[in-house]
């Protein structure tokens, strides 16, 4: 009976299946988890579909989860932050992370949480690119390709409402509507609904893709900032495994905490 | 983006359903669940059924239904107490309460199970063709996929179990047919509880039969519970997609968000819900 392994799979959420970390169901949840990394190959360049676009498929590994302090000069995120934003920071700890209780991470840390992929969807000129995740709570992301606009009032979500377009050969996702209940990153920068998010994605070489984030939000930042994020392919024959972030779940609501958002 | 029962496909839609669920029970009032709008049997055929580019049949949908929900036997066309259920797995379901579903706790509901809100079929190409169909529900779990291997490769000897099983596909013609082993036995077939174990093998062959409806035919092959395989068929309605208010595309549902009904009641997913 596989029993023991499907709860080390619930837990540690492996790709790529190796039963070196089958046998260590104490690694904690997300971090570095994941499919092992491809092969560099800086020379072989990015594939392209039949028409023309870019192909980002693959299981990429991060790609979001550096938290943004280290992506930043020293000192600098105090420059950015409003001050009723560093004081709502000051009083946030892990436990309050709603990604630990398989709340979304939002559109950032989607990468996070071991694997992840694009889906452009359907062959030609996609109508829809949709990032899954395989951590998390085990959701996808949905960015409209068809050229439609953000509506002008809408309901803030958890991933927002995203737009994309093809730069040449850059993927420019354009999001508003977020809510601001995910924590931004996992240092807990916290944001608002005015949060507007501009990526542009661009597939380097065969087994990279490069994340340029920019932030704007005049309800927690003082100025828009710009981070940049790197995602690695992972090797060929990896999957997104199955995931079910409240399966047995150990930290948050089994010990008794509540969700955040949830009646007490 | 809002469409007229935005409120429902919410977090608030969960709790509908399972209000309108209980309503027998005395106590609680009637609630409308429209869940989807949906093209109507008069507009099925009112335009081609669409091809992508490649010529590829376009099943992408949404879809409202297309599965089980309330009730297998009445949803997949059998005649009460038709499915030929062992008597334990009988018994089993005689015990089960609706409420303790594990798809009301946010846990995955898994195959062929549906509910009142729109799923569709994401095919996901690459510079190989078509590698992987997903399958994503706006709303059962935290958000759902289910995916679909579609470059040929076959399953493997020993899988282990999981939510959503290990499924291939591939195109006969129009059609596409998705075999599944490797399922795990905590997921219900409907509201009533009809089990299964993990021997349980299904083959669906979806059929986009005109514009505005979508067929399932359905072989559910589990010799743990059942005496012998069972062809079940079930239709799933296009989500109409010219509304004002929206619709034609998935909303966002977070299951555990404010989930007043499983997990924030108390009530521990996974606990009386297996077999084993």
């Amino acid at each position: 009976m596989r029993r023991g392994l499907v709860v080390a799979a619930a837990v540690v959420g492996l790709a790529g299946w190796s039963s070196a970390e089958a046998q260590d169901p104490g690694r904690r949840l997300g971090g570095a988890n994941g499919p092992p990394a491809a092969a560099e190959a800086p020379n072989k360049p990015a594939p392209r579909l039949a028409d023309g676009k870019i192909d980002l498929s693959g299981v990429w590994t991060d790609g979001g989860g550096t938290e943004i302090p280290r992506l930043l000069k020293p000192g600098e995120l105090d420059t950015i932050l409003l001050p009723k934003t560093k004081q709502l920071m000051q009083s946030r700890n892990d436990g309050q992370d709603p990604y630990n209780y398989c709340l979304p991470g939002g559109p950032l840390r989607i990468t996070g949480g071991f694997a992840w992929r694009f889906i452009q969807h359907p062959t030609t000129n996609a109508t829809h690119i949709f990032m899954l995740q395989e951590g998390n709570a085990h959701t996808y992301r949905q960015i409209f390709m068809d050229g439609r606009k953000h509506p002008d009032d809408p309901s803030p979500t958890w991933y927002g409402h995203s737009i994309g377009r093809w730069d040449g050969d850059t993927l420019v996702i354009d999001t508003i509507g977020l809510n601001d209940k995910f924590w931004l990153d996992g240092s807990g920068i916290q944001h608002t609904e005015q949060l507007h998010m501009v990526e542009r994605w661009t597939r380097t070489n065969f087994t990279t893709l490069r994340r340029e984030v920019t932030f704007e939000d005049p309800g927690a930042f003082t100025r828009p900032f710009t981070v940049t994020y790197t995602a690695k392919l992972s090797e060929p024959g990896s999957e997104i495994m199955e995931y079910i972030c409240i399966e047995n779940n150990q930290y948050g609501l089994a010990q008794g905490m509540a969700a955040p958002g949830s009646p007490k | 983006m809002t469409r007229f029962f935005g409120v429902l496909a919410g977090t608030a839609g969960l709790t509908l359903a399972l209000l309108a669920h209980l309503q027998a029970q005395g106590g609680v009032g009637q609630i409308q669940v429209g869940g989807s709008p949906v093209v109507p049997d008069s507009e099925v055929t009112s335009r081609p059924i669409p091809r992508l580019p490649d010529g590829t049949i376009d099943i992408t949908g949404p879809w409202v239904g297309g599965g089980s929900n309330g009730n297998i036997e009445r949803d997949g066309g059998l005649k009460p107490g038709e499915l030929p259920l062992l008597p334990w797995a009988k018994e089993l379901m005689s015990k089960r309460l609706e409420k303790d579903e594990p798809y009301t706790a946010c846990l995955p509901m898994s195959v062929p199970r549906v509910n009142p809100y729109p799923w569709k079929f994401a095919l996901s190409y690459t510079s190989k063709g078509l590698s992987h169909i997903y399958v994503l529900h706006e709303t059962g779990d935290a958000g759902a996929h289910r995916v679909v291997y579609m470059d040929g490769r076959p399953h493997p000897a020993d899988p282990i179990p999981t939510w959503w099983g290990h499924s291939i596909g591939k195109f006969e013609k129009d059609t596409l047919v998705i075999d599944t082993v490797g399922y795990n036995d905590k997921f219900w077939f409907d509201s009533r509880g009809t089990p299964h174990t993990e021997q349980l093998h299904t083959v669906e062959r979806w059929t986009r039969i005109n514009y505005g409806r979508i067929t399932n035919d359905f072989l559910l092959d589990d010799p743990g519970a059942f005496s012998r395989p069972v062809n079940l068929k079930f239709t799933g309605r296009l989500l109409r997609p010219d509304l004002k208010t929206g619709g034609g595309d998935l909303m966002e549902f977070i299951c555990l968000e404010g989930n007043e009904y499983g997990a924030a009641a108390g009530f521990t997913p996974g606990q009386g819900t297996s077999i084993k």
